[in-house]
């Protein structure tokens, strides 16, 4: 496990990938609860059209792509905003406007220029080796100045977005704040836009705050877990598209479709009261896993009883691993020469002590000494001793102890 | 006195909504707006928040007037319907106007909030998500709210639709408290009767101003027009 990610972060291209999907998921989780509430979801999906033109103009002019894309996509955010108030048209029908344009704008520059090539492919859906050095700097420090204007606005985010009119009443300036939310999401998208793809970019947005909205109840823990989960399905999404080669943005998405549906199942069973009873199964189930892996120890106390309750009950108890203490003895067989070995402690007998409680053992390293006190540790297992079915311990530890303990036991 | 329309109108798409206001409010006044649907009353409230300019005639508000000591009550919105929001974080975003540049709400804002809560029998669904509550309920949150924004004066837009007639009484109950302790009170309301008992002036509204006056006075002008 270990190894797997050390050899998955000596690849600097992923290690940059890392840190900037990182830093986008956490930002754009945390704006698209807003966007989403406030019925802005498709903004999104406009401004990352917007961006892909201003890629495409930018590389056309070998210009910085970060250096050109983000002005002009804050530009289009606030025309956006500024466009879905003025009802002259409508917000979707001028999302839908803008973002076509851009996209036509884009795709005519390039095929003016360098053609239709595999570079169109990685803008529109996205390509891990697109960050480099300088994007990482201005990526970091973007994400951050989101992050912080975020937190610093969360209070007024949260009373505009619930209740414009109110807030507008109280004094706070709405639009200042709208027009905050969409500069930050164009920021945002823009540094995603090309590890996540021109069309898959707006899912970061959207996903992490439904999948939340499913389960949490309050805006600040729907707010936290949509971060969580953002960047746990970028996480996730990036080590799946390393192992199986497959684009990193569409195994985000994926990723985040399936955790949709997971919490869209959490939160039909909680509505039908059942998610207690999922819960208790789980447990009740997780304990008898733990229970079937467990070690069973035999104690001095009902060390008879218990050997013996093993040996009645062999077949329920094969395969699992015994541990216990006891004197290790070697006997030969007079007729064959062969020598058995085994961990016992004497039982009672009719005469002495002629019973004696414990099982036969084999052990793949050296012996110790006969009458030495042991503690074996063992996978209990049947063989076939010259036609009578026998039960032994395959060791995986044995271990010399000083201290002795009861030889004789009773019970 | 608190405010002064002097001849203001307001208009709504280019089209004037309601014109010719000349009305005054006082500190204690407890102000009902009357009128049939579409006669400009929810223009004129969205005037007297300061959310829209007048198109003529202006208001002219005490000099001590701060547009933050307005608590408003709106009509709910669609959006509100499946806000995950619990019901202390709504109440306490009541305290919105006094943040000023701080990022947190400080402890007399919290305190200011629980206070709300209590008074309106909030405190066991404090914890409770705003969309899973009842019709009656949510008005009561979203009336804790604006109680934590009102200093002076206490703006209510149709705060009686949709609740039953013992959740109304309880309304009212809650507004003459809120007089007695000083509040003036502006409020559109569909139910006359209610708001003839308790109002102390009444603005009778249909595109133009077609009554202001104390609200004796205006059982009297019914009577009248009726004959």
């Amino acid at each position: 496990m270990f190894n797997f990610f050390a050899e998955m972060l000596s690849y600097a291209f992923i290690v940059r990938a890392l840190i900037v999907g990182l830093l986008v998921s956490l930002c754009a989780a945390l704006l698209g609860v807003s966007l989403v509430l406030k019925r802005y979801s498709m903004i999104g999906d406009g401004l990352s059209h917007v961006g892909f033109g201003a890629l495409a103009v930018a590389s056309a002019c070998h210009a910085a792509p970060l250096a050109v894309s983000v002005p002009v996509v804050l530009l289009a955010a606030v025309l956006l905003l500024r466009l879905s108030e003025n009802s002259k048209i409508k917000g979707d029908a001028a999302i839908a406007l803008i973002s076509t344009g851009a996209l036509a704008i884009g795709v005519a520059v390039i095929s003016l220029t360098t053609g239709l090539n595999t570079d169109v492919c990685n803008y529109l859906f996205g390509s891990i080796l697109a960050m480099s050095k300088s994007d990482v700097y201005l990526s970091v420090g973007l994400a951050l100045a989101v992050l912080i204007l975020f937190i610093c606005f969360y209070q007024k985010i949260f009373a505009v977005t619930f209740d414009e009119n109110f807030a507008r009443a109280a004094g706070v300036k709405a639009e200042l704040y709208n027009t905050l939310l969409a500069c930050l999401t164009a920021v945002t998208i823009v540094l995603g836009l090309r590890m996540m793809g021109a069309l898959l970019i707006s899912s970061l947005l959207v996903f992490p705050a439904l999948t939340a909205m499913r389960v949490c109840k309050k805006f600040q823990t729907v707010t936290l877990n949509a971060a969580l989960i953002s960047m746990f399905c970028f996480l996730l999404g990036l080590i799946i598209s390393y192992i199986y080669a497959t684009p990193t943005g569409a195994s985000v998405v994926i990723i985040n479709i399936l955790l949709f549906l997971f919490a869209g199942l959490l939160a039909w069973l909680q509505a039908r009261g059942w998610l207690r009873a999922v819960f208790a199964l789980l447990l009740l189930g997780g304990l008898l896993l733990a229970a079937e892996n467990k070690i069973i120890e035999i104690k001095e106390n009902f060390f008879m009883t218990q050997t013996n309750e093993i040996y009645a009950n062999a077949p329920d108890y094969l395969g699992r691993t015994l541990k216990y203490e006891g004197i290790f003895s070697v006997y030969a067989d007079p007729d064959s020469g062969k020598k058995y070995y085994a961990v016992i402690r004497y039982g009672p007998g009719c005469c002495g002590t002629d019973l004696n409680a414990g099982f036969e053992v084999v052990w793949d390293k050296e012996y110790p000494q006969a009458n030495d006190w042991v503690e074996a540790v063992g996978a209990l297992e049947e063989y076939d001793d010259n036609g009578i079915r026998a039960l032994q311990l395959r060791l995986t530890s044995l271990k010399t102890l000083s201290v002795r303990g009861k030889e004789l036991v009773l019970r | 006195m608190l405010l002064s329309c002097q001849n203001a109108a307001w208009a709504y798409d280019g089209n004037v909504a309601v014109s010719g206001l000349n009305f005054s409010v006082a500190d204690g006044d407890y102000l009902c707006i009357v009128g049939e649907n579409g006669s400009g009353k929810s223009t004129l409230l969205q005037g007297l928040l300061g959310l829209k300019t007048p198109c003529a005639g202006k208001i002219v508000y005490a000099a001590d007037w701060r547009g933050t000591d307005i608590g408003y009550l709106p009509q709910q919105t669609a959006a509100q319907k499946d806000f995950p929001a619990s019901v202390q974080e709504v109440v306490l975003s009541g305290c919105i106007g006094r943040l000023g540049w701080r990022p947190f709400y400080s402890a007399a804002d919290k305190e200011a909030a629980q206070t709300n809560l209590e008074l309106l029998g909030l405190e066991r669904l404090r914890g409770r998500c705003f969309r899973e509550l009842s019709g009656g309920q949510q008005r009561r949150t979203l009336l804790a709210r604006a109680l934590c924004a009102a200093r002076k004066l206490f703006i209510l837009d149709e705060p009686l639709s949709g609740l039953d007639p013992s959740a109304a009484q309880n309304v009212y109950a809650l507004l003459k408290k809120l007089r007695k302790a000083g509040l003036t009170i502006i409020m559109v309301s569909h139910d006359l009767h209610g708001a003839l008992q308790q109002a102390s002036h009444v603005l009778h509204l249909q595109n133009k101003q077609k009554f202001f006056g104390a609200a004796e006075n205006y059982k009297k002008w019914l009577e009248k027009k009726h004959v």
